[in-house]
């Protein structure tokens, strides 16, 4: 519904991959992340959680099988 | 008592170079713009103000310019650049419009919030739909109320969508 802040491992300033997250696509182990303004980061993991009313995402590093 | 002086120094004052802006104004009035990458020393110049006491007890504040240098061991973006944190690029090589940026990020706005005020607007029908016809007037006119605030900020968007 909003717009998103995507972090890395866990919710910490430092770990911030991208703001006003708009898309967020799950490939092969890929999670890609795109802004408002088109641009796109790709994180190797898979979502760990999505506070949808506090526009946070969470990627993590995929756990070993 | 005011003087001026320039001088190399460093200071043990305590004044953030951390958390700023490309553009920031310092005690004396002086702004700066500057770029930086995470990880690397600077040298700017600015000019501010350190209130002082000397050895006679006196205490004054003079405004000054100095140059000094500062190491960064972080990332962050400059230059009114909301881009991401992992951002490689040393600003000058990107092509980001910031003013591009605010004018998507107020558009998304207000097209959400419009979309919020339909949501209200039905939530409103469904407490008419459960008898509470009072609180149904009462969300109407919030939707209302929000709907102006909406259009308030249409008319800003539409004024920073003309070409500067």
């Amino acid at each position: 519904m909003c717009l998103s802040t995507v972090y890395k491992i866990e919710k910490r300033p430092e770990n911030e991959v991208l703001k006003n997250v708009m898309l967020i696509e799950c490939a092969d182990g890929v999670v890609t992340l795109t802004d408002i303004m088109g641009r796109e980061e790709k994180i190797e993991g898979e979502i760990a959680s999505a506070d949808l009313t506090g526009g946070t995402v969470v990627v993590r590093p995929r756990a070993c099988a | 008592m005011d003087h001026d002086h320039d001088y190399m120094h460093e200071h043990g004052i305590p004044h953030d170079h951390h958390n700023h802006d490309a553009a920031h104004p310092h005690m004396g009035g002086a702004d700066h713009e500057h770029s930086h990458d995470g990880g690397h020393s600077h040298a700017h110049a600015h000019e501010h103000s350190h209130p002082h006491t000397h050895a006679d007890g006196v205490t004054h504040t003079h405004p000054h310019e100095h140059v000094h240098e500062h190491p960064h061991g972080h990332d962050h973006a400059h230059g009114g650049c909301p881009g991401a944190a992992g951002c490689n690029s040393d600003c000058r090589s990107c092509d980001m419009d910031p003013r591009a940026e605010i004018v998507a990020l107020m558009q998304y706005m207000v097209n959400h919030n419009a979309a919020h005020a339909n949501e209200l607007a039905q939530l409103a029908g469904r407490l008419k739909e459960v008898g509470d016809a009072t609180a149904c007037e009462q969300v109407m006119q919030a939707v209302s109320d929000f709907e102006k605030g909406n259009m308030r900020l249409s008319t800003v968007l539409a004024a920073l969508n003309v070409p500067k």
